[in-house]
């Protein structure tokens, strides 16, 4: 068994865990660590620094793609919509339809922002680059763009709060 | 939603920030987290969501760096970050295309008759199977805008993100990414179906990447557009004589058997509901082929001078 694959199954539990609580359901959490558990046969031959922390990010963002498919399948509008039951494995092709108007809200927020703030924002969430990186991209401290992200989360947050 | 107490929120914040570096026991705090109070996993939810649309985004202002090799540091966004590549290079070559001046057009029209297919070879590996019944335009100043008015036709493509590929099909359109693709055109009905690579389906407004296995259905009367999967091997198949349904209408199965092999096909009413999946092999030879196709559908089949006919099982026997 690969390194990767051992390490699943002494996590096993916490990953469980994980995904319950991100999923609101035992039974989508089972089925998602299924998925994972496939995914890892293509993944095990690569060396991976943390395999812990590596094989939560993996769990972490598969359950936020499955997020974002259910609730698209909630908010899909009549235009737009998916007679397939399978259709949720094409994330790529439907979301932005359904996130469209959101996302122009959103865009406006950053566009409002002080010019720091949307720059470490668009990096570390459109990008995913790291905090280092980004701190180095902009010139100030790590800690600096950690209050730039802090406040910048918080503004999107509230708007849906709205 | 829930009102959420700041506290809340900035604690869900603070657990998306951290979350590249944790390690394992970082986790189980995490989950731990989570696990607490329903609220903290909504508040934490909500961001998760709003970054995951935000990674899905076209945007034109994150064009310029494309995300690294999913399985790199920051844990691999599977599909999420192949689509931002994707797009940032598609809305790079859309740029491109803006910029340059094409030549007046010189339009000619490729058709074929039921039955009857064609091979267009465009250059630089390019080329164009054109199924039976089918219109297509094609432009001599510019090879790479074709016009799919009805029919078939399967799209070798080789890419060059400096001049994109670009099927058009009524106010429909689809742009390659290094593809084989087929689309069919019947009536107000559009697909595309993606064998490799990937297409942009209306690139310049929605933007849809389609990957390989991955089959849109667009209605343009309306409006409705349905993406599904299908197996790449069968994407134009009807270049092999294999036919893949899925949930289709036995009329829309017959009227394309005839469109590709010329094949007078009629059905009883009482067959019209039924719908037809699976894959047939066909010769083109219709006293072979027919048979075969009563038999996918359940049907009965007689020889009425030039035409076929099927019949629900049961009755008329032939």
């Amino acid at each position: 068994m690969g390194g990767l694959k051992a390490v699943f199954v002494e996590q096993r539990a916490m990953l469980m865990r994980l995904m319950t609580a991100r999923l609101g359901s035992a039974a989508d959490a089972e089925d998602i660590l299924q998925d994972l558990w496939l995914k890892l046969e293509s993944l095990a031959e690569q060396p991976v620094d943390n395999p812990q922390a590596y094989l939560f990010r993996i769990a972490a963002n598969l359950a936020a793609d499955r997020r974002l498919s259910m609730a698209r399948a909630v908010a899909r509008d009549g235009l737009w919509l998916s007679a397939q039951p399978d259709a949720d494995e094409f994330p790529d092709a439907e979301a932005v339809l359904l996130a469209r108007e959101r996302l122009r809200r959103v865009e406006d927020a950053m566009a409002a922002m002080p010019e720091r703030m949307s720059a470490a924002l668009r990096m570390f969430r459109v990008e995913r680059r790291p905090q280092k990186e980004i701190a180095e991209a902009l010139g100030i401290t790590v800690s600096g763009v950690e209050k730039l992200l802090k406040r910048g989360y918080r503004q999107l947050f509230d708007l849906d709060s709205e | 939603m829930t009102r959420m107490s700041d506290q809340i929120v900035d604690q869900a914040i603070a657990w998306r920030l951290r979350q590249d570096e944790m390690d394992a026991s970082g986790w189980q705090a995490f989950v731990e987290w989570l696990e607490a109070d329903p609220r903290h996993a909504e508040a934490y939810d909500h961001i998760a969501l709003s970054d995951g649309a935000a990674a899905l985004q076209p945007l034109a202002g994150t064009v310029g760096r494309l995300p690294e090799p999913a399985n790199d540091r920051g844990g691999p966004r599977i599909h999420v970050s192949r689509w931002v590549g994707g797009a940032a290079a598609c809305a790079a070559a859309v740029a491109a295309v803006l910029v340059m001046r094409p030549a007046a057009p010189d339009l000619y029209t490729v058709q074929t008759a039921a039955g009857q297919t064609r091979e267009i070879a465009l250059g630089e590996g390019t080329r164009i199977d054109i199924a039976g019944g089918s219109r297509v335009v094609l432009d001599r100043s510019n090879p790479r805008q074709v016009r799919v008015e009805r029919g078939e036709a399967l799209f070798h493509v080789r890419h060059n993100a400096a001049a994109p590929f670009t099927v058009r099909s009524g106010n429909l359109e689809v742009q390659d990414v290094g593809t084989v693709f087929d689309i069919v055109r019947d009536g107000p009905r559009f697909s595309v179906a993606v064998a490799e690579g990937s297409v942009l389906f209306q690139p310049r407004r929605e933007a849809v990447m389609l990957g390989a296995g991955a089959r849109l259905e667009a209605s343009e009367d309306k409006a409705e557009v349905h993406v599904g999967k299908i197996e790449p091997g069968l994407v134009g198949g009807w270049h092999e004589g294999r036919l893949a349904f899925t949930d289709t209408p036995v009329p829309q199965v017959l009227s394309e058997i005839e469109r590709l092999y010329g094949t007078k096909l009629v059905t009883d009413p009482g067959l019209s509901t039924r719908k037809v999946t699976g894959i047939i092999t066909l010769s083109g030879e219709a006293r072979r082929d027919v048979p075969h196709i009563a038999s996918l559908i359940g049907a009965n089949w007689r020889v009425d001078g030039e035409r076929w006919v099927l019949s629900p099982n049961g009755e008329d026997q032939p």
